[in-house]
């Protein structure tokens, strides 16, 4: 019973994901009306809280039984947990789009960073709960509370590296070789190389559904099966926000290509465009600086 | 930009869930309480019981409730217990709860208390909503699906209650759609 009501959970949330998506469904009457966001975030909310439920379940299925299939069933609703949950606020997706708005960079500097930050942010929330739950035996509660402000910090880097990012595009520092490449008409653009700094500084952020995860799995004494848990839930993180920095890099480039064929100068675009993602990662990462402290 | 802008609107992050049930609480022709339940998630549940009790399983000890009370649920207080009680459109200020009361039945951790209250009907038709809300919304709370209001002693009011749907705003996500619990009855003529 358990087995068919999470299955239908799934299949539900991939039709749901897959209306949502659907550019043509965006067009009905019904769906263009101003509670799409409101309702869309209900539809989220309901989705994790059952996934949550059917991830506890399972947990105690393992526990009671044992059964092969309860894990696959846990590991596969972690996959899905991952990818919904990325939709959400925070997970550095905003600091993804922005950094690709901001910098040429080839599709699979999206998948790149994407997972690495879902990477980072996995293994922050298992080193968090490690180090807090099992070696000083926090309160589970204060947990997620430290949680907060290990948040704050990150959220605070992002924004400096925003203001650095910002400067260094008005004072027009990015494009000192992008000049040169223009002489020839030559297309073997530069590709920025990935900021380690701004891909640690958002993956630090524990993701709170991990540090849950892990201090259920720790109240069941199934630590193990939460880091393996945690670790695919990372992987679905890592889809959805990858999904986010393919199709910002796809997107910014067929963008400068229709500039250049219309025979307008590209350069002040790309300037522009650097200028302005930097602007949304500092007031992104501000906003979410204020919502970690009234949280904290 | 539009893209930032659009992931953050589309965001949503509840780390708790509660489900709550209401009691109306009546006395003559008078409302005089509103007694809540609150059912947390199974995972929050499993970190309330292992923290305020420091055991793995069991039950809830009358010490262990004593110490949720005041570990615990008193937090709650600066945000009114979360509870939005209107009458007649007006938003009732919340002071104090009574009788506090906790089980755990193995998965879920519950919450009893009462909000007292002094309500006198108008004439006409009075409406009262009861509404439990986190405008953080780090907690989402919803209605139990099954018979999530009830009522005590109401012969003499005949309320009439059923879930409505009103709009929330929200510290970071906007406004959003939730459910209250909405009561109408007849005052004196």
């Amino acid at each position: 019973m358990r087995k068919v009501r999470a299955a239908l959970i799934v299949l539900l949330a991939l039709m749901s994901l897959a209306a949502w998506a659907d550019p043509l469904h965006k067009a009905t009457p019904a769906a263009s009306d101003a509670s799409l966001g409101g309702g869309f975030v209900v539809w989220l909310v309901q989705t994790q809280h059952q996934l949550n439920e059917s991830i506890a379940d399972a947990f105690h299925d393992v526990e009671t039984g044992g059964s092969r299939d309860a894990l696959a069933l846990i590991l596969g609703l972690a996959f899905l947990y991952g990818v919904l949950h990325a939709i959400g606020p925070g997970h550095g997706k905003s600091v993804v789009a922005s950094y690709f708005v901001a910098h040429r960079a080839r599709w699979t500097s999206g998948i790149l960073m994407g997972s690495l930050i879902s990477l980072i942010q996995g293994v922050s929330a298992i080193v968090l709960v490690g180090i807090l739950a099992i070696i000083l035996q926090a309160k589970q509660v204060q947990i997620l509370n430290r949680g907060t402000l290990v948040e704050l910090v990150s959220y605070g880097l992002i924004a400096i590296i925003g203001i650095w990012m910002f400067y260094r595009a008005a004072s027009g520092k990015l494009h000192a070789h992008a000049d040169h490449d223009h002489y020839g008409h030559d297309h073997d653009h530069h590709h920025h190389k990935l900021d380690p700094r701004l891909i640690l500084a958002t993956g630090l952020t524990p993701c709170a559904s991990a540090i849950i995860i892990l201090l259920f799995a720790l109240a069941n004494h199934a630590f193990g099966l939460g880091v393996i848990a945690v670790a695919v839930l990372t992987v679905g993180m890592a889809v959805t926000i990858s999904t986010i920095g393919v199709a910002t890099v796809l997107g910014r480039r067929a963008l400068l290509t229709v500039i250049d064929k219309a025979g307008m100068e590209t350069h002040r675009l790309e300037r522009g465009l650097a200028m302005a993602a930097a602007v949304v990662i500092v007031g992104v990462s501000g906003l979410m600086m204020y919502d970690a402290w009234i949280r904290l | 930009l539009c893209l930032a802008a659009t992931t953050l609107s589309a965001a949503a992050h509840p780390h708790v869930f509660i489900a709550y049930a209401a009691t109306i609480l009546c006395q003559n022709d008078k409302i005089v309480g509103v007694r809540f339940a609150w059912t947390f998630d199974e995972m929050y549940s499993a970190s309330l019981f292992n923290d305020y009790t420091g055991r793995p399983k069991g039950a809830l000890t009358p010490a262990d409730i004593q110490k949720l009370h005041d570990e615990a649920f008193k937090d709650s207080a600066e945000e009114h217990y979360f509870a939005e009680i209107a009458f007649n459109g007006k938003s009732i200020p919340l002071a104090r709860v009574t009788d506090f009361g906790a089980s755990y039945d193995g998965r879920k951790m519950t919450y009893r208390f009462t909000v007292p209250l002094d309500l006198a009907p108008a004439h006409g038709e009075n409406v009262l909503d009861v509404g439990v809300f986190d405008h953080e919304f780090y907690i989402d709370f919803e209605p139990v699906k099954h018979d999530p209001v009830t009522v005590e002693h109401g012969a003499a009011l005949k309320l009439a209650c059923a879930p409505a749907t009103l709009t929330k705003d929200t510290t970071t996500f906007g406004p959003l759609k939730a459910q209250v619990l909405r009561c109408r009855f007849a005052g004196a003529a």
